[in-house]
């Protein structure tokens, strides 16, 4: 082609180019997106007042007035409701992974750094945390900080960590023991360049499919918090909290059940299959690279 | 700051020797390890090298006689139990890393591997970029500039700076390893092994890179290896080691051409030779090496040698400077015949083939 006709023309946008090359990660990704989407469609364009009961219309199926997930037992639609509810789970649960990976990660590095007392510390102190029962634990931090968005992400922030500190420790002593560690600190390389350009790059695939995978986790344990009323606030659009009303409603109203359940698996599945496409890709991407 | 750019030219840089004319030195350097159970292991056990500027100097021994701990200690990659080593006319034994940093920049090191020593995750670029970085040697155009420089110097096609080593063979990666090396024009290079991972057919041109780059760039090299033919081929001396100790040392014509100690000998019979009934009359070391952590006492070859007689079960025989820079260390040196002389011809340049 000429150069003339190259420069001419917009670069037009193509699908294929946002594409993953892992199906899994793709299908994934859209849920997810379209999770984000409704996450803050709702906070910009949702009224209060939809959240609202009208005791009249209470219990109905999908489809009733306009009701296109039916209503609870006070009469509030049930998609505006898990709309609302969606800053309680993904809020939390993204949240929660964020400090989970970003304590987990440090805790994880400085262990694997160091070879005298601090990694003995850091590891005596990560199977102590380990050891604690979580539901115990997360009982008696509510109990103590009380209930609500950043109690609930603070519990769940802080003590599922070990693991991903675990994992970064034994990843993080791999690639320290690498021979391109060693020459670049014999090269005079400094710590910290060391660490941001050799270490973090060798451990980001790991973060990430840890992330994704914790990230499920986090949501689940949210609605099982709220579902046992440890979590949000009783009246908070929460998934558990929708789980925990349906239960006397099972028979009547199975709608009340399907419409969060579904809501959780979705947003689960979703988390699982982008970090199996993550590390399926980073897999591939290492045969690739260490041949 | 980090405008400052460098005129590429080593030889104009003035080095500082050691009394004896060493530009790198150890002086009985002696390095031991923890073994589980609370024992010692001998890695390095008073060693003593000098390599003076322009020269190569080959440390020779089989798995396991700590050549390459000699070489990882002198960078101060590992802590010496006592000894001295000396760099540019400095003692940097006990130097900590931030006194160590100006010293990293004129002692620079290739390791053996050249699959495992580059980070499969960065640009050839980032990879020889990275020495230049860590010292400030410029802005990025001058950094630049100075890769595309080192990666012509190694015999690299320009593209390759774009590309990841996996896109590699083995040669190419350890020219790329040697371009890092020589990044920041070093005095000294310490070379661990430097071929031995590699196909025999590109050994050659790796060893005719190096010969030729220390031509051009006046650098000293320290060459470790197990091969007596390849450090034969491109040192001016040669160390043997067994078992963390010295046990001979001399010119390299003079140590593969007159071996006083049994195990040079035997090292020697146990090279291959490209001649048609060449392989006669092989000299078999029976066993392992002893382990460094129960070694033998008396003379620590003993167990295997040849040509052992009571005494050396119990006296360890000093090393002796026989003649000028001509060292062994046994009671019965030179008692032993070297197998063949096949090693009499004078060093030719090895064929030049093309790159794999």
């Amino acid at each position: 082609m000429t150069v003339a006709h190259s420069t001419g023309s917009p670069r037009r946008f193509k699908l294929s180019r946002l594409s993953t090359g892992s199906l899994q990660l793709n299908v994934g990704l859209v849920i997810f997106t379209i999770l984000l989407l409704a996450l803050i469609g709702q906070a910009l364009f949702m009224p209060a007042s939809a959240l609202d009961g009208d005791l009249p219309s209470r219990l109905k199926g999908p489809g009733y007035q306009g009701h296109v997930f039916g209503t609870d037992q006070l009469g509030r639609d049930l998609l505006f409701r898990v709309l609302g509810g969606l800053p309680w789970s993904l809020g939390i649960a993204g949240l929660a992974t964020l400090i989970l990976a970003s304590i987990g990660t440090v805790l994880g590095l400085i262990a694997a750094w160091y070879t005298n007392f601090i990694r003995t510390i850091v590891l005596l102190f990560i199977s102590t945390v380990i050891a604690f029962p979580f539901l115990v634990l997360a009982l008696v931090a509510v109990a103590i900080i009380g209930r609500g968005f950043w109690p609930i992400t603070l519990t769940l922030g802080l003590i599922a960590w070990p693991v991903v500190a675990r994992v970064i420790y034994a990843e993080g002593r791999g690639v320290l023991t690498r021979e391109y560690v060693l020459a670049a600190r014999l090269f005079g390389v400094s710590k910290w360049s060391i660490l941001f350009v050799h270490v973090l790059p060798g451990i980001r695939p790991t973060i990430l499919v840890m992330g994704a995978f914790l990230f499920a986790v986090m949501l689940i344990l949210e609605s099982a918090l709220s579902f046992l009323g440890l979590g949000a606030p009783l009246n908070a659009p929460s998934w558990g909290n929708m789980l925990s009303d349906s239960r006397q409603y099972l028979v009547n109203a199975p709608w009340m059940m399907l419409v969060p359940a579904g809501a959780i698996v979705s947003a689960v599945i979703s988390l699982n299959l982008i970090g199996d496409g993550v590390a399926e890709i980073s897999r591939k991407r290492a045969r690739a690279v260490e041949a | 700051m980090a405008d400052v750019s460098k005129t590429p030219n080593a030889g104009a840089e003035a080095r500082t020797l050691t009394k004896s004319g060493n530009l790198l030195e150890a002086t009985d350097l002696k390095v031991t390890f923890r073994a589980p159970g609370g024992r010692k292991l001998h890695a390095v056990d008073t060693i003593s090298i000098g390599v003076k500027p322009r020269e190569t100097v080959g440390l020779v021994g089989e798995s396991g006689s700590g050549k390459s701990t000699v070489a990882l200690t002198l960078m101060r990659a590992h802590e010496p139990e006592s000894g001295q080593i000396i760099f540019d006319g400095l003692d940097i034994t006990h130097l900590s890393e931030r006194e160590l940093l100006p010293i990293r920049r004129k002692l620079q090191v290739v390791f053996q591997d050249p699959y495992s020593s580059l980070d499969p995750r960065m640009t050839v670029r980032r990879i020889v970029a990275e020495p230049l970085k860590a010292h400030r040697y410029g802005n990025r155009s001058v950094i630049n500039d100075r890769v595309d420089e080192l990666l012509e110097q190694v015999g690299l096609p320009p593209d390759a700076a774009q590309r990841l080593p996996a896109q590699f063979s083995g040669g190419q990666r350890q020219r790329i390893a040697i371009a890092r090396s020589l990044a920041l024009e070093p005095m000294a290079l310490i070379a661990d092994e430097p071929v031995s991972a590699l196909d025999v057919s590109i050994q050659a041109q790796i060893v005719n890179l190096l010969r030729g780059l220390q031509d051009r760039l006046n650098i000293a090299f320290l060459v470790i290896a197990h091969d007596l033919a390849l450090v034969h081929q491109i040192c001016d001396r040669i160390v043997v080691m067994y078992l963390g100790e010295a046990v001979e040392e001399g010119s390299a014509d003079d140590v593969v051409g007159r071996p006083q100690h049994p195990y040079t000998v035997a090292l020697l019979s146990a090279t291959p030779v490209p001649v048609v009934g060449g392989d006669a009359e092989r000299i078999l070391l029976t066993g392992d090496p002893p382990s460094p952590i129960h070694r033998p006492t008396g003379c620590r070859f003993h167990p295997r040698c040849p040509i052992v007689q009571e005494r050396c079960k119990t006296d360890k025989p000093p090393l002796v400077e026989f003649a000028p820079g001509r060292k062994v260390s046994c009671f019965y040196a030179g008692q032993m015949d070297p197998p063949r002389d096949l090693w009499a011809h004078e060093k030719e340049p090895l064929p030049e083939s093309p790159e794999d």
